[in-house]
Formats: C-alpha cells, structure tokens, sequence
C-alpha cells in the first residue's frame, strides 16, 4: 500500500512541477520508477490519465504524452525478463535512454542540464525507495 | 529407463500466472494514437473542458505556492508556513496593483484589457533558463484568441500562442520563435525584432543610427483579424550595438524593462 500512495503523491507533485514550472521530465522519471516496483493493468491506467493529465497543464495536444508513457511500460516489463529491472545501474541507464529520447522527440531547452538534473533525480528517488525497503533486490543465481 | 518414476506420486507446481499487461497496454496506447489524432482535428475540446475544470484552479494554487521559492526577489528568510500564510494575501496585494497600474497607463486602452493571471512557466530552468512561455488562466471563453498581444502596463510581454477554452500560453521575449517590427523612439530607426536571450534587433540600415539605452517600441503588426501588436508599446532598451563596416545592416541586443518571473498578472489585448 504504501508504495502506492507515495507513488501517487510523487506523480501529483512532479505532474504540478513540470506542468507550472520546471523545463525538466520529473514526470517520466516517476514512470520509470513506478514500472519497475509495480507492474500490472493499474498502472498502464495511472500512467495513461498521468499523460493526459500533462498535457492539458502543458497544452500540448492531447495524448502524446500517454503514447510515450504507455509503451515505456511495456519496453520495461519486457526487459523485466533479461535484466534485474530493481538495480541502480538499470534505473540509470533506462532513465538516460528514455529521458534523451523524451528530450529530442518533444524537444528540450538545455539538453545536458535536463538530462542531468534527470538523471539526479532518479538516482534520489531510488535510493528512498530503497532506503524504505520498497525495492527489493531480486536474485538471479 | 525411466521406470524410477513409477508407482511415484509426481506432484505439479502450478506455474505462478504473471499480471500481463500487454492487453491493457495496447489499448491505451491505441486510444492515446486516436486522442492525439481526434485532438488535432480539434475534437477532444469536452475532454480538456472538463479535466481543466479541476487542474485549472489546482495548478494556479500550486504557482502562487510554489513562486516564492523560485522569484528572484524572494520573500527574505521567510519559513516555509509563513510563506504559505503569506501567499493569498500578497498574491491579492500584487493583483490589485498590477490593476491599478495598468489602467492608469493611457495606451494600451484598459477597455481593450483582460487581465490573465499567470499559472505556469513553460522551458524554465530556474538559474539556467528563462521561461519561453507562460501559461495563463485565461482562455476562448474569456474571448482569448491566437497572436493577440500581451502586455503589462505598456510593455510587450508576448503574444498568445495557444489556447484551449480554460487556458493560453504566451510566446515570450526570450523565445527565439518570436519576431516583429519594431523602431527606436529618439532616432526613429526600424529593424526587427527577434526574441532570445538576449533579445535582439536587426536588419537596421547603416544610416540610422541606433544609441546605447534608446527605448524600442513596436511599430505596429496588426493582421487581418485584429490580432498583434499595435504601435508604441516597450519593448525594451538597448544595451548594445554591434556594427560590422562591410555588412548592409547593424544590430542591437536590447533588454526588456519587466522581468516576467516578477510578476502574477498580465493583460490580454483584445481586438
């Protein structure tokens, strides 16, 4: 439960944030996250009403952003299968992809600083998520 | 061979059945594809009417929260709670002078005004970054239209870019996108105007003269339907002139008189 709610809380907080101030995918980052704790038809909706959510405060044209959103769902869960999805190195390095892919597709204002303010922020985020036991280390051997 | 087994009671784990989400993901990604085309057709107008209903009134709470954090001129060493207890009454204070100012100024007529409270900045890196949009919580039914004017007091803001029925976003100064003609009032010289940071002027012929803290001021982009700016508005004063003797045209980088992140309100130019 407590996932959830925290999850739930970051995506309000972040969609507020990027949608009235900063030029900075928090939003996407959360995405990330919440689909290596949590993965099942919940959340496709919750990523889904996220995106739409989005781009109303952004008036962009509704949907884009859910197009993006959804597939990186499944893209994760599909790689659930070949990597430890809950380890650092992986949220680091899908948060690098998807950010930059994010950035060039929907076009960005300083690429590097967003790109590492990005990168920062799912670095801290996963590390309270571990902090509160909320990710827990798969074993592979 | 294989006869170890017999007699044996083999028992079957049942394989733990995993939560697939590939049909649900496939059908919101299809339903987001059709939303994206029904929306550019202008169709999706009860979806953004009805989610805005809410998020409006939220995300203009959360920017009047949350400014003081990111204002140049922060409210000095003020802790969070007073900040908070703070907020409405200096958010009303601002409003009503941004009020009083702007229909004490003569041009632009305040008949022609509507005043749009600002609830977002959009491409804003706080210390790296200006914004290149605000958002406003202004929109088609408050009589909001494409490329009408921004202003505050009689300084150019911007120009409306986009508009849904509940909002608008403004094409700032500093977005490079942005570009009008514009002259110097002493001097009378005319270029245009191409915004960034900095802001600057060109396509000035060599034989006017521009001057270092010459006031610019639009010269007057009206189109068809009425929207645009119209003459004598600030646009900002120049800080510097660059002249090369073998180009056709000089330039000037100018610097606007409103520091937008400054400010709660704006005026929309009507028709």
């Amino acid at each position: 439960m407590l996932p959830k709610v925290l999850l739930g809380l970051l995506f309000i907080l972040t969609l507020f944030l990027e949608g009235s101030f900063v030029a900075i995918p928090l939003v996407l980052v959360v995405v990330l996250l919440a689909s290596v704790i949590m993965r099942n038809t919940l959340l496709v909706f919750v990523v889904f009403v996220v995106g739409i959510v989005f781009d109303i405060l952004r008036l962009n044209p509704l949907g884009q952003t859910s197009l993006f959103f959804v597939p990186l769902v499944v893209l994760i869960t599909l790689y659930d299968r070949k990597f430890d999805t809950k380890s650092l190195p992986f949220i680091i390095f899908t948060s690098a992809i998807s950010v930059s892919l994010y950035l060039l597709i929907f076009g960005h204002y300083a690429f590097f600083v967003e790109l590492i303010i990005s990168l920062v922020f799912a670095v801290m985020i996963y590390g309270i998520f571990t902090k509160l036991h909320l990710i827990k280390q798969e074993s592979r051997s | 061979m294989g006869l170890s087994n017999v007699g044996k009671e083999s028992t079957i784990v049942p394989m733990r059945k995993r939560d697939s989400i590939f049909p649900a993901a496939t059908f919101f990604s299809l339903l987001s594809l059709g939303i994206v085309f029904i929306s550019l057709y202008g169709y999706t107008t009860f979806i953004t009417k009805s989610i805005s209903f809410f998020t409006i009134p939220a995300q203009r709470m959360f920017f009047s929260m949350t400014l003081p954090f990111f204002q140049h001129e922060k409210p000095s060493q003020k802790v969070f709670q007073n900040v908070l207890n703070d907020v409405g009454d200096s958010e009303n204070k601002k409003e009503m002078q941004a009020l009083r100012d702007q229909f004490e100024t003569s041009e632009p007529r305040p008949l022609h005004l509507i005043p749009g409270r600002i609830i977002g900045y959009i491409g804003f890196i706080p210390g790296v970054k200006q914004p290149l949009f605000i958002t406003l919580d202004k929109g088609t039914r408050d009589g909001v239209e494409l490329n009408q004017a921004v202003v505050y007091e009689n300084n150019v803001i911007g120009k409306i870019s986009k508009v849904t029925p509940y909002a608008s976003s403004v094409m700032l100064l500093t977005n490079p996108d942005l570009s009008f003609t514009t002259e110097t009032i002493t001097n009378g010289a005319t270029g245009i105007v191409h915004g960034g940071q900095p802001i600057v002027m060109d396509n000035v012929v060599l034989s006017e003269a521009l001057e270092k803290d010459e006031i610019v001021v639009t010269k007057g982009d009206i189109d068809l339907s009425g929207s645009g700016f119209p003459p004598n508005l600030v646009v900002g004063k120049i800080v510097s002139t660059e002249k090369q003797p073998s180009a056709l045209f000089h330039s000037a980088q100018l610097q606007s008189l409103v520091a937008v992140t400054s400010l709660t309100t704006v005026f929309i130019l009507t028709n």
